[in-house]
């Protein structure tokens, strides 16, 4: 556990829906997380996938603490911060920052982008006022922006300069690991590859952490070292990168990367595709064995029945009832 | 046999900010049977095209230049003298044109849209909406209707058609409401479907399925597809003749081969080089190459080629003067100065 920046154990996250008998006593929850375990090393990108609906943006939403956690353990650094109150979380979330999907929400238009940038720095108290508009100005320089640009405001810039200024106030208190919520689907796919390439070249010149979530699984596989797969609240498989897109193992990530279609025509031709019949259950009632038994095209009789714990096949962990 | 022909389009939006350009000078032909695939980031001008076409545009948006003919019929010609605008002339133009419309529109041309909630309405159910089509255009019966909606939800995969016919829109899924939309644009048995990212708000598994059901619905009905789409891999599996648009013109035009094996243009090749693939021969870490800056803005677009400010390989003469469309093959055609014969001249000899 020592090299490992992050440490998640068990993690639930339940959400109450409200019920639409009025008089009813029975409570109804969206388990949107039902369990999950992993652990990310100093200095590496773990990639989070899955469709829509998996609770992968919850997952990685609570682990940084945005929500309180129904159940399991998460250690930031080897401190325990599952119960930690706002106040304790403080000098924690100096270390742990966040770039948010949607650019155009998760900027104030009221403030200009100097502004935006050195609030993490005034809520860290970090450095008098001349220092914290050098800092911004290095920042700018960091992510491609020009000095000029400090007293504009946000909606004078497109949707890939301002994913810009985001990357630089999630920069702005040297953080060591950064939560990444789907920061490139909102964005242009010719600018897409702006902002990854420059992810990679920030993780390995400020040596920081990533938790990348997003639904782009080809762009997922290009940044991440490793990756998880996430199915109705539960972790189905999770390895290192390269080997789960060469070998994938478990039936429902083999039909998932079997679905991506891919830029060539000849080679597309030839992929081999599994198509899955179906749609994701509700997280409300999800199917009591197996999450995935419902589409999946192998189940036996055991995975209607019972929930398959995670094992430790080849280097990585898998939950289905077809690994011994 | 062309379905569609368009030739010299221009539309323009009458913005507070000034007249904003979003397609200049476009032309395309869609051949029976065929899928044709426009591609291009927003703001590139491809759903406007579509709209302008097909007389869906805002308020404020007129068809300056054109002709459009469908079906060997012309729908629209409109050749201005001058290029002083008259807005009063093209508020007529575009009424006309509109009435004109509304007896192929759903009939012979149909349509699917990106976010399929915001095209179904709400407040009916979807028999409703979906009958009501046939009861414009072939007068059938509330019982003709809901036997031949049941049909085609059936086609389109969706079980439990009877149920489904008298439920609202809220109550159904992403990928059913899309399937739904198929099912509503090929009620009619259209001669052209447009699709406008059809599968950009799906997952990747519903995404798979509801290309795979267009793939073996065009080969059964045998109708024209224009896929409108950002996305190399859609556009990949399902076309074979690509228009790549670009600031609101088409930058270069061909075979899917003549695409992405052969591209001439600057920006066909960054936009190739910019997408990552899960593919294990192509290489999943091949390093992107993105291309630089961002799209021009339409409300002065650059007085030379549209792709300049970004290009790696611009030349003054790109400035100054707008490339013509230089034919490479009988498929393929690319608006750039390099193609040019003059310039691939220059260029050989040093």
């Amino acid at each position: 556990m020592a090299d490992n920046i992050l440490e998640i154990q068990d993690l639930k996250k339940y959400f109450p829906v409200k019920s639409r008998k009025i008089f009813s006593r029975e409570r109804q929850v969206v388990h949107a997380v039902d369990g999950v375990s992993f652990g990310i090393r100093r200095g590496e990108v773990l990639g989070l996938v899955g469709e829509s609906g998996c609770g992968k943006t919850t997952l990685g939403r609570t682990a940084v603490r945005l929500y309180k956690p129904t159940g399991g353990k998460i250690f930031f650094d080897g401190q325990d911060i599952t119960n930690a109150s706002n106040r304790e979380l403080i000098p924690v979330k100096k270390k742990m920052q966040i770039i948010f999907q949607d650019p155009y929400a998760s900027l104030n238009p009221r403030l200009t982008i100097g502004d935006i940038i050195s609030e993490p720095m005034r809520i860290h108290h970090i450095g008098t006022k001349a220092e914290q508009e050098e800092r911004v100005q290095e920042l700018l320089n960091v992510v491609g922006l020009k000095p000029d640009h400090i007293r504009r405001y946000p909606n004078e810039f497109s949707g890939g300069q301002r994913q810009r200024v985001g990357i630089a106030r999630a920069l702005a208190v040297n953080p060591s690991f950064i939560m990444c919520d789907e920061p490139i689907s909102a964005l242009d796919v010719s600018i897409q590859a702006q902002i990854i390439n420059m992810l990679e070249e920030l993780r390995d010149k400020l040596n920081l952490t990533y938790l990348f979530v997003a639904h782009d699984l080809s762009m997922v596989r290009h940044i991440s070292d490793r990756i998880c797969v996430m199915y109705l609240g539960n972790m189905v498989e999770c390895g290192p990168s390269e080997e789960v897109y060469t070998h994938p193992m478990h039936p429902y990530t083999k039909a998932l990367l079997s679905a991506v279609p891919i830029p060539d025509p000849i080679r597309t031709r030839e992929q081999k595709r599994t198509l899955l019949e179906g749609e994701i259950p509700s997280p409300i009632n999800p199917p009591k064995g197996c999450p995935f038994c419902t589409r999946c095209t192998c189940k036996e009789k055991i995975c209607m029945e019972v929930k398959p714990p995670v094992k430790e096949v080849d280097g990585r962990q898998i939950a289905c009832h077809l690994f011994p | 046999m062309y379905v569609l022909e368009v030739e010299h389009l221009r539309s323009f939006f009458n913005t507070e900010n000034g007249v904003v350009r979003p397609v200049r000078d476009v032309s395309f032909k869609v051949e029976q049977g065929e899928v044709l695939g426009i591609v291009g980031e927003s703001g590139s001008g491809k759903s406007v095209t579509m709209f302008s076409v097909m007389g869906l545009l805002a308020k404020n948006g007129y068809v300056g230049q054109g002709r459009v003919t469908f079906d060997g019929e012309t729908l629209l010609d409109l050749h201005p003298e001058t290029d002083e605008v008259d807005l009063q002339t093209l508020r007529n133009v575009k009424a006309n044109y509109e009435k004109h419309l509304q007896d192929i529109r759903g009939k012979d041309i149909g349509m699917i849209f990106q976010d399929p909630m915001t095209y179904l309405n709400p407040l009916l159910t979807v028999g409703f909406q979906m009958s009501e089509g046939l009861k414009r255009y072939f007068h059938l019966s509330n019982a003709e209707c809901r036997a031949r909606n049941i049909e085609m939800l059936e086609l389109v995969g969706i079980t439990n058609a009877e149920k489904r016919l008298s439920q609202y829109p809220f109550e159904l899924s992403g990928g059913m409401r899309q399937r739904i939309m198929i099912a509503m644009a090929l009620n009619s048995k259209p001669k052209l479907l447009i699709a406008d990212e059809p599968t950009t708000a799906l997952d990747v598994t519903i995404q798979a399925q509801i290309l795979e059901l267009m793939q073996s619905l065009q080969k059964k009905i045998g109708m024209s597809i224009i896929l409108i789409t950002h996305d190399l891999g859609v556009v990949a599996s399902m076309c074979t003749h690509i228009i790549i648009m670009y600031g609101g013109q088409i930058m270069e035009e061909g075979s899917d081969m003549d695409i992405f094996y052969r591209a001439r243009h600057p920006y066909t090749e960054g936009l190739l080089n910019s997408v990552a693939t899960c593919d294990n021969e192509l290489g999943g870490k091949r390093k992107l190459e993105p291309i630089p800056g961002s799209p021009p803005d339409l409300r002065k677009p650059p007085q030379g080629c549209a792709f300049v400010d970004r290009c790696k390989y611009a030349m003054k003469i790109c400035k100054a003067h707008e490339p013509p469309v230089v034919t490479l093959s009988d498929t393929h055609s690319c608006k750039c100065w390099r193609c040019h014969p003059e310039v691939m001249a220059m260029e050989q000899e040093g």
